[in-house]
């Protein structure tokens, strides 16, 4: 699964413990996201694309799509 | 903005206590034991004593996973199905040795603590293994 959370959070100026800590979730679960090593659950998701004001389709795509 | 800490951080002050309670009952039952002015009765009681801490401590466990973030539950999980499945195979493997006559056969009285701190290594090996993965 690809995605643009570290290019929404570089938009934002936000480190990763500052995203993490709005998240609700550690530093490293943000990094490895970003690194896209794990794959959040729908509610994280949630989580993110509400912190963003993105549709989760927008934030996170399937490979190859 | 305040970070909440992570649950093995919060709670590793209990598990210690659980921990130190489980070997410091274990050694009073042990002393208590081998008393014979103690009634049997109460000696029997003190040897199942360190069972109660021992469950304190699981429950702790099981509180760390549950209220950990969700990748670190993830790769906890991991580590306690690879912790079981390392335990499955060791105890498969001493248990056919045994059979085959190129070990001695063991009570469970000793086997038991061996094969509990072998789960608990286990955990760790297969936690820091999940955590390679991720991060």
């Amino acid at each position: 699964m690809k995605n643009r959370l570290r290019v929404l959070r570089a938009e934002h100026g936000w480190s990763q413990a500052d995203l993490a800590s709005r998240l609700e979730v550690s530093r490293q679960t943000v990094n490895a996201i970003e690194t896209e090593k794990y794959e959040p659950s729908l509610s994280l998701a949630f989580r993110i694309a509400g912190l963003f004001g993105q549709r989760i389709e927008e934030i996170f795509h399937p490979d190859g799509a | 903005m305040s970070v909440r800490l992570p649950a093995c951080r919060r709670l590793l002050g209990r598990l210690l206590l659980a921990a130190a309670l489980i070997v410091a009952i274990g050694l009073g039952a042990k002393w208590l034991g081998q008393q014979a002015a103690v009634p049997l009765l109460l000696r029997q009681a003190a040897w199942l004593a360190p069972v109660l801490p021992a469950i304190w401590y699981f429950r702790l466990f099981g509180r760390v996973v549950r209220e950990s973030g969700e990748m670190e539950r993830q790769i906890y999980l991991e580590g306690a199905f690879f912790a079981f499945a390392a335990i499955c195979v060791v105890s498969l493997g001493l248990a056919m040795a045994i059979r085959g006559g190129m070990l001695a056969d063991v009570s469970l009285r000793k086997a038991g603590p061996l094969l509990w701190s072998a789960g608990i290594t286990f955990w760790g090996v297969g936690t820091a293994l999940s955590w390679r993965r991720y991060l």
